[in-house]
């Protein structure tokens, strides 16, 4: 049993190294463009902030690999000559994306490229509360700036959670796929990113229910035709250490081999049908492969780390 | 025709010219959705909706909505309110409005759906989501409301002064937080919302509409501020100006400029429903002064 674990683990990293080789081959799609089109948000940095946080996650979990290395000290590179400032006061939305960064930079060491002063200073005048957000983004922002030391929303996290549609009771069949994110996104913030695999600020009945619903919710999105959302519920379920025996197990693996499938032979992971033929003919962008590339390369690794304990 | 005299009083002729066009132009609205029920045709009956609620007690308020109640529970007996609100989550905010403006309706099969989760758990915006439970209480629709982090909603609407423009959500926030106000006050539901009256973000904007000249803003923010958030006299007066030299009809009250983003992932805004919305807030604002 311990040999064929030591091969699957093997199977796991490898993808999760394929999917690492992708990102650094088409690593130019990180850099922050500017679109004069959307008055929303000028500067398309979410790539860049993705690439970020998975670099962060995978090393606060003790991940640390030659690969991950370059594209950290690359993500770094792209994110000095970017004008954060103008960012930061152009809309609250920004705060989530700062503080990610600077957690990034805290980890790495490197020299961060805006001044922590003015980030702090826009925390203290509540700048950030501008906007009527989601209540997981809510959560979003109150464990962003939790991590870089700004506690002040923290204590919210559970009543936030409360708004969710998890929290509302949603009826299981009724997820949408922005219910599903914000359940995803929930459990990354609730569990520390897998570091408190049992959320503090949650009760016994909660933490349990939550697993079962992203275990349920993988049986239902696996038999769909989304890999992006149903590797983020595999994700979650690592990471507050969900059951990987008896039906839960089943469950998981017949997911798992759904993931392990989608992988195409460049190490990137289309997240849906009609994306992966076009990956076939080359016609697909980086903007239709990355994110469920990044989930992948964080999911696999964490499948790794929980088949070697 | 303008809606003030060269002395300032209101002209009831043109008064009246306003009304009985936006009842046409309304009445063409509410029946495109009865005949063709879409997306798109609810996003426009929603966006006149948000508006009539406010001013259902005025007088213009009362024959606009009595129009819009008379279509809703019609909507309503032909279960139409319901399929909607079923059939895609993010349709809940405007069927929530409706089934309130259709009065006392069969409200079963709302309330199955909810009893049974099926409808109304969905996540939205802290604020919208507390704007359709309350709705759907006061439908008798049992619905969960948000908690506690909600005990003011003032610093949240007037922190939003500090970003570096405005769309088309800044006003829907403020015709919620109307709303929601006016639900508690009058709706008997003060113990579920939670008080608060921003200030500083309906100044603003009616400011910045003043500058801008955006006169699709422009009457629903100073009904908005006449009404609920409070209307600086000088400010009050150089809209009543600026209102006082367009004339009073629907087409007078064009979209805001392109860089006023109106498409939001909540809702999609057409130019002819807010050239309707505007000028049913004008027909309001009116009101409110002749009061």
């Amino acid at each position: 049993m311990k040999y064929w674990n030591r091969i699957v683990r093997r199977r796991d990293l490898s993808i999760a190294t394929k999917g690492l080789e992708w990102l650094w081959a088409n690593r130019e799609g990180f850099r922050i463009q500017e679109s004069i089109d959307d008055v929303d948000m000028p500067w398309n940095t979410k790539p860049l902030i993705e690439l970020m946080f998975l670099m962060s996650v995978l090393r606060r979990n003790g991940f640390d690999d030659p690969s991950i290395n370059r594209l950290s000290d690359y993500a770094a590179d792209v994110a000095k000559d970017f004008d954060w400032h103008q960012m930061a006061a152009y809309d609250p939305s920004a705060a989530t994306a700062l503080a990610l960064a600077l957690k990034f930079y805290q980890l790495t060491g490197k020299p961060l490229p805006f001044e922590e002063s003015y980030f702090q200073y826009l925390a203290e005048v509540r700048f950030f509360e501008g906007m009527d957000r989601l209540p997981y983004r809510q959560m979003d922002l109150a464990h962003s700036l939790a991590v870089v030391g700004i506690r002040d929303y923290e204590a919210y996290l559970a009543a936030w959670f409360a708004n969710t549609a998890f929290g509302r009771g949603q009826h299981p069949a009724r997820y949408s796929v922005g219910d599903l994110y914000s359940l995803t996104h929930a459990v990354f913030y609730l569990t520390d990113v897998g570091l408190q695999p049992d959320a503090p600020c949650l009760d016994l009945a909660t933490n349990l229910r939550m697993r079962r619903a992203l275990i349920h919710q993988a049986a239902i999105v696996a038999r769909g035709d989304n890999l992006d959302i149903l590797g983020e519920l595999l994700l979650c379920y690592l990471m507050c250490d969900g059951n990987l025996t008896g039906r839960e197990g089943q469950i998981f693996d017949a997911a798992l081999q759904r993931l392990q499938a989608g992988q195409c032979d460049d190490g990137s992971l289309p997240p849906t049908r009609a994306i992966t033929e076009k990956a076939k003919s080359g016609k697909a962008v980086f903007t239709d492969l990355y994110h469920t590339t990044l989930v992948s390369v964080l999911f696999f690794s964490f499948l790794s780390k929980a088949k070697q304990s | 025709m303008n809606a003030f005299t060269t002395g300032g009083a209101i002209d009831r002729t043109a008064y009246e010219g306003l009304i009985t066009d936006l009842e046409r132009q309304l009445q063409n609205v509410l029946d495109d959705f009865s005949a063709a029920p879409s997306r798109d045709y609810l996003f426009e009956v929603g966006a006149i909706a948000e508006v009539a609620v406010l001013g259902q007690d005025l007088p213009s308020g009362e024959r606009l909505t009595a129009l819009m109640r008379q279509a809703a529970a019609d909507w309503s007996r032909r279960g139409l309110l319901e399929e909607v609100c079923f059939s895609e989550t993010l349709l809940t905010y405007h069927t929530a409005i409706l089934l309130l403006l259709a009065g006392p309706v069969d409200c079963s099969v709302f309330r199955r759906l909810s009893d049974a989760a099926m409808i109304g758990r969905s996540e939205w915006p802290a604020l919208t989501q507390l704007h359709i439970s309350a709705l759907f209480r006061k439908c008798g629709i049992d619905s969960t409301l948000p908690g506690s982090e909600l005990a003011d909603f003032t610093l949240r609407i007037d922190k939003r002064c500090l970003r570096a423009r405005s769309d088309e959500y800044d006003l829907t926030l403020l015709l919620t937080v109307a709303h929601l106000m006016q639900l508690s006050e009058t709706g008997g539901m003060s113990s579920h919302i939670p008080c608060g009256k921003p200030r500083v973000l309906p100044h603003l904007l009616l400011t910045q509409a003043l500058r801008g000249r955006n006169l699709n803003w422009l009457p629903i923010l100073v009904f908005l501020c006449r009404r609920f958030f409070g209307l600086p006299r000088d400010i009050g007066k150089a809209a009543r100006v600026m209102l006082g030299e367009v004339a009073a009809t629907p087409g007078s009250f064009d979209p805001p400029p392109a860089n006023f983003r109106r498409e939001m992932e909540y809702f999609s805004r057409s130019a002819r429903s807010l050239r309707i919305r505007s000028a049913t807030a004008f027909a309001f604002y009116l009101d409110c002064c002749m009061e």
